[in-house]
Formats: structure tokens, C-alpha cells, sequence
């Protein structure tokens, strides 16, 4: 599904360069689960967000399905993001001023499905991730579980291929953060891609697969089971 | 609103009400400001255009040096103490001065319409007369006789008292219901100087110049007037108008004009005596007064001097006042052009004032919102869909601002206007001048928004 050769990621500070990713090369197969994990400074987010079109690579190809997406113009790159990649961020960053719903039915408007459809499909996500209550709430009005849920249903509104999750667990207590990576398993037993970063061992124990960064560079890539990744 | 990006706009607009209502006063004050003194500076240089073309700032006027317009001096005072009276002879004036095109009288007149209220007042005033006579007759042997009521010394003119009824069930006959019209008595040349021309009807024969009959012409405006509603004016064509002067029947209908002369009749000037009946002293107070018009506007002066000459000779010195009204007007454009230049650069500095205000504050807001931005352009905007939304907020703010700016100006711009004194409405050149400031400030609202033309959605979404 994904493949990434020696990307490279480096942040010009003016006199300061600063190598956040240093020739990391992995691919990632259809209805994987992957959890990426490191210290902090390991360059695991600069990776979420290199995979999510969020941000470009200074080097390196990016092939999304084999056709190598960071030349693609602007509005390619957003429909890419809209109709094949779902968020979901440690600080969940839904919008305060919508409710629980309209958060969720806002990647749809981008991808112009019409309001009644999205309507109905919001209200379905939310029931599947048990918000079914709290519909109509203000994002101010929900616990940070809550939040992160809605953040959850919304990253599926538009049936992704992959979902990109950055420490969605981090602002959560543990019980919490159990009952999220608990959807995420139900999501990637549904054949949606799953790609993690995490801190947590327990909760990167979870994933089929572990990409273990360091100082930029690709430590290991390893399965659940602590053999090495064969591709 | 049915789509969630917009519903965030507008949820953020309404949460910063403070924010979002300054924002709007200031571009209505942008925008009131410069329409108001746009609108006013075009309307003055269309005006003064109209005003050196209009065929009354190309002629010289000639007239006695009596205050004509003064009506509080009484008739018989006026007629004694002139001694010269001008008439249609003195255009020959005109034959001795090439440069003359045409050479017309224009004389101030008067009609006053026959109706149910008139009538009544005058048999109110008849009753008075009578009584004031019988009170009279028993003092007569003992007291004075007193002043009469007033009314007493002016009689009616045309008695239709007895065939009223017939009148009314006239088709022939025109009734308005107006208390007094307004006109001019006017020779033949009066229509080609003016460039008038009649849209029903016909001009006045020669005939009519001489004969007694009272014919009148109309402008456009006061022949709708007489017209019944919903028919054509054209249909009063040979009507006849009862008024105290008499019947004057109706020949002709002018081209409407925009002007002055809409609102007005036109009835033939007479040297012996006009068509109202009034002869001999009533005449020769009325102070004609001669107009020369001029094809060339750059010998309107040496013309001037000519026809102080020529009327020196006639009547002597003191007597004839010669004037050039397009040298005061060419004074009055003058004045109006510097203050409304004044004006206009004035509010053009509002205009540009209010234009960096609003895009300073347009900028606050969008760096406020590049977080925003960072995580709608995650979930699939494209930097197209935040233009727009950033646009439509704009759009939103300048609409409401101009709207309240618009209505600042109307009242501004008549004020100005009227100080100016200025004819005809600005209205839509204030409309327009609202557009165009509107125009202008949201092109300086643009500016902060291409500062999301190429930032990528991670940087964005790392700001707070």
C-alpha cells in the first residue's frame, strides 16, 4: 500500500539544521495495525505527518499505491488526505465551535457528500463509537475519552484506507486510553490500516507490527511477537 | 447555513461579537466616508459640466436695475420709480452684435387654477365685502370709513360662479386642483435658445405673439400633473386650463428635460398687455427682462460690454443692469471643486485609514485561526476552501459594514450638498461610491489570507 525509500527530513532553522528523519525506508501493507515508537526526538511525529501528506520529506520517494504522491499539487494531495487518510491527534483538535456531529460531518463536506447523508452517517459512527448521547455536544461539554471518540468517528467518516493516530491515548487516563485502543482494534479488524505512535509499550504491544525510531533513523521493525519484519 | 466550515466562521464571529462588531464600524465608517465624498465630488463635476453647458451660463442678461424678484414692494411703488422699461423692441439689440445667436424676453408669471377651494374662498371673501359695506353705510354719518378686509381690493377675475356645474362635466375643461402655477412669458426665440422642444402639440404660431387668446405651453412635469391619472399627457392637447386669468388652452407639451423648465408653462409675451389683462402700469412694472445668447462662451464679455454700451445709449447711465450670470457661475464651480476635492482626499484618507485597520484586525483574526487551518486542511480542505471560507467571512463584514456605511452617507451627502447647493439626487453615485470603497477594502482583506498560500498543514496545525 505504502511505500517510503530514504526519506529524509531536515528543519533549516536559518543557522541551525536540524535532521528529523535521517534515509528511512518501510512499507506498510493493506489492514496493517503499526504502532511507531521512540523517544521523544526519535522523529515519530515528523513521520505521522510525512505519511499523512501533512508534510513533505526533503528527500526520499513517498508511492501510495505505487504512484509517488509528494509532487502531487495542492488539491491533490487535500483529496488524498479527505477521502483515503483519517487523523487522529493526541489533543483530539475537533473544532469547539461544532458539536460532536458536525465535527464528524465535516471531512464529508470536503468530500462533498450531501448534508442529510453525512448527517445520517455521523450519527451512525457516534452510536458505533457510544457518543450516541452526547451527539449534540459541544466538544467543551466532553470528557477528553469522549473527545477523543469523536475524534475516532470523524476520522472514519469518509471509510479510509489508513488511519494515522498520534499518541491518541496520550491526554488520557489509562482506563480511558484502554477503551480507545480497544475502537482502534475493532476499526483495523475491519480492514482499515492502522499506523500508531505511541509511547506507551503495552498499548504498542497491541499493534501486529513495531517501528522502532531513533535519533531519525529506523531502529528496528519488528512483529508483536519480537521476530524481525521479513519486507 | 448548511455546510460545518461555514457554521465555524460564523459561531466565531458571533462569539467575538465585540471584535466582529468593531470591525464592521469601521469599515462603515470607511465606507460612509468615501462614498459620501466620492459621490459628492463626481456629482460636482457632473453638475458643473451640466451647469457650463446649460444655455443659461452661455447668454447675457439684461433687466432694470429694480430688484424684480422683490414682491414685497408694491406694484405702483416699482412702476414710479423706473424710469427705464424694456420691452420687446430693445432685442434689437441683438442686430447690432453678431455674436448674438438668439435674443428672447423671460418674464416671471403666475396663473392661479379655478377649483372647489378657491371658489369657496372667494364667496367667503365676498360674504366679508358685503358685510364690511353694510356696517359702513350705518357708520357713514359718524365715523371714517375704514380699511376693507383683505381680498377686498383685488377682485377675482373670471366669474364662474353661475355655469360652475357645467364646468365640471366639461371634458374641454381642465380643473387642478393646485393653488398657483408657475411659468414665463416668453418671445419666439425663448425655445431655440433653450434647445426645447415639444413632445405633443406644437411651438406657438407668430400669430400667437400678437393675437389675445391665452395659449400656454407645458413642461413635462406639470403637464403629468394636469393629466387624468393613467392617461397620456397628450390627450390635454387643446384642453383649456380654467384658471382667474382666464381659459388658456393648451397648444403644446415640452420634452421632458431634468430641469427647471419641467415644473413650468409658457405663455407668449405681449408688450401691451399679457394674457391675464393686465395693461398699462401693471406692465410696465414688471421689469422684462432680455436675455442674449451666445453661440461662442469666450465673447460672452466683450458681448457684455456691447450691450452696456448700447443700453447706456437708450436709457442713460444707472439705468440697465447688463450681467453675465456665467462668471458667477464659473465662481460657484470653482469654490465647489476645491471643497469637494478637499473632501474627497479627506475621505479617501478614511477610506485607506479604515482599509489597514481592517487588515490588520483580518490578520489577527486569521492567525488566530491557523491552527484551524492546519487541521481543516488535514481533514481535506484545500488552500482554495480556506481562501474562500476567509473570503466569505470578508465578504460578510464588508457587506454588513457598507450597507451600514451607504446609510451613513445618504444623509452626509445631501447635508453636503445641500451646503453646496447642489440639485438633483446622488443617491445612486452613493451607492456606487459605497461599491467601489467596499471593492478596495476587501482587496487590502486579502492580504492577510495569502499568508496561507503556501504554508503546509503540519506548520499550521503546530501554532496554538
Amino acid at each position: 500500500m505504502i511505500q517510503l525509500e530514504n526519506i529524509s527530513k531536515i528543519y533549516d532553522l536559518q543557522e541551525v539544521k536540524i535532521t528529523a528523519l535521517d534515509n528511512v525506508s518501510f512499507n506498510i501493507d493493506r489492514g496493517e495495525y503499526i504502532a511507531i515508537m521512540g523517544p521523544s526526538g526519535s522523529g515519530k511525529s515528523t513521520m505521522m505527518q510525512i505519511l499523512g501528506i501533512l508534510d513533505n520529506a526533503t528527500n526520499g520517494v513517498y508511492k501510495l499505491e505505487g504512484y509517488d504522491i509528494t509532487t502531487l499539487p495542492d488539491k491533490e494531495q487535500a483529496r488524498i488526505r479527505n477521502k483515503h487518510f483519517g487523523f487522529i491527534f493526541q489533543s483530539f483538535n475537533l473544532f469547539p465551535e461544532l458539536s460532536a456531529v458536525e465535527n464528524v460531518m465535516l471531512p464529508m463536506q470536503y468530500a462533498g457528500v450531501p448534508v442529510k447523508k453525512r448527517k445520517e452517517r455521523a450519527i451512525y459512527l457516534l452510536n458505533e463509537v457510544g457518543l450516541d448521547h452526547r451527539m449534540n455536544h459541544l466538544p467543551t461539554m466532553l470528557s477528553g475519552g469522549e473527545q477523543q471518540r469523536v475524534a475516532i468517528a470523524r476520522a472514519l467518516s469518509n471509510e479510509p484506507d489508513l488511519i494515522l493516530a498520534d499518541e491518541p491515548t496520550g491526554n488520557l487516563p489509562t482506563e480511558k486510553g484502554d477503551e480507545i485502543m480497544d475502537i482502534l482494534e475493532k476499526v483495523n479488524n475491519n480492514g482499515v490500516t492502522i499506523v500508531m505512535v505511541t509511547h506507551n509499550p503495552n498499548q504498542g504491544k497491541r499493534a501486529k507490527r513495531i517501528i522502532n525510531l531513533r535519533d531519525g533513523r529506523l531502529e528496528s521493525s519488528i512483529t508483536a511477537t519480537g521476530a524481525a519484519y521479513a519486507k | 447555513m448548511r455546510n460545518e466550515s461555514g457554521k465555524i466562521m460564523l459561531r466565531r464571529f458571533i462569539d467575538r461579537l465585540t471584535e466582529s462588531g468593531l470591525l464592521i464600524l469601521t469599515v462603515a465608517l470607511g465606507v460612509g466616508a468615501f462614498a459620501a465624498g466620492g459621490a459628492l465630488f463626481i456629482n460636482v463635476q457632473q453638475q458643473s459640466i451640466e451647469m457650463l453647458n446649460s444655455p443659461a451660463y452661455q447668454e447675457i442678461v439684461v433687466s432694470t436695475r429694480t430688484d424684480t424678484e422683490n414682491m414685497d414692494v408694491p406694484v405702483e411703488a416699482k412702476a414710479l420709480n423706473e424710469n427705464a422699461i424694456l420691452t420687446q423692441a430693445d432685442l434689437d439689440a441683438a442686430d447690432l452684435i453678431p455674436s448674438i445667436e438668439y435674443s428672447y424676453i423671460l418674464n416671471n408669471s403666475r396663473i392661479h387654477p379655478i377649483n372647489e377651494d378657491s371658489l369657496a374662498e372667494e364667496a367667503e371673501k365676498s360674504a366679508m365685502r358685503e358685510q364690511f359695506q353694510a356696517s359702513n353705510k350705518a357708520s357713514e354719518d359718524t365715523e371714517a370709513p375704514g380699511e376693507p378686509p383683505e381680498g377686498d381690493k383685488q377682485g377675482f377675475g373670471l366669474d364662474v360662479t353661475d355655469e360652475w356645474d357645467s364646468l365640471q362635466a366639461s371634458d374641454d375643461i381642465i380643473i387642478s386642483q393646485e393653488d398657483e402655477y408657475s411659468g414665463y412669458e416668453i418671445t419666439s426665440e425663448f425655445f431655440s435658445a433653450t434647445k426645447l422642444a415639444v413632445s405633443a402639440g406644437s411651438l406657438f404660431s407668430m400669430s400667437d405673439y400678437t393675437d389675445t387668446a391665452s395659449v400656454i405651453i407645458l413642461g413635462d412635469t406639470m403637464a403629468q400633473n394636469l393629466a387624468t391619472e393613467g392617461e397620456s399627457t397628450d390627450t390635454l392637447i387643446g384642453k383649456r386650463l380654467l384658471t382667474r386669468e382666464g381659459y388658456q388652452t393648451i397648444v403644446g407639451i415640452l420634452e421632458p428635460t431634468g430641469d427647471t423648465y419641467d415644473a413650468l408653462y409658457y405663455e407668449p409675451y405681449r408688450d401691451s398687455a399679457n394674457s391675464a389683462g393686465f395693461t398699462g402700469i401693471r406692465r410696465m412694472s414688471m421689469n422684462s427682462e432680455l436675455r442674449f445668447s451666445v453661440s461662442d462662451v469666450e465673447k460672452l464679455d466683450s458681448v457684455a460690454a456691447l450691450l452696456d454700451d448700447w443700453f447706456i445709449n437708450q436709457f442713460g447711465e444707472d439705468q440697465v443692469n447688463v450681467s453675465n450670470p456665467r462668471i458667477e457661475a464659473e465662481q460657484t464651480i470653482a469654490r465647489n471643486n476645491g471643497i469637494s476635492l478637499l473632501l474627497f482626499i479627506l475621505s479617501l484618507a478614511g477610506l485607506f485609514i479604515a482599509s489597514v485597520n481592517v487588515a490588520h484586525m483580518m490578520l489577527s483574526r486569521t492567525m488566530r485561526m491557523k491552527k484551524h487551518v492546519g487541521i481543516l486542511m488535514a481533514l481535506g480542505a484545500t488552500r482554495k476552501n480556506i481562501n474562500r471560507l476567509f473570503a466569505s467571512e470578508s465578504l460578510v463584514v464588508i457587506a454588513l459594514g457598507s450597507i451600514a456605511g451607504a446609510l451613513i452617507a445618504i444623509p452626509l451627502n445631501i447635508q453636503m450638498k445641500n451646503t453646496l447647493e447642489l440639485q438633483g439626487s446622488a443617491t445612486p453615485l452613493v451607492i456606487i461610491s459605497a461599491l467601489v470603497s467596499a471593492l478596495i477594502i476587501f482587496t487590502f482583506t486579502q492580504i492577510p489570507i495569502r499568508r496561507f498560500d503556501s504554508i503546509k498543514p503540519a506548520d499550521a496545525m503546530r501554532s496554538n
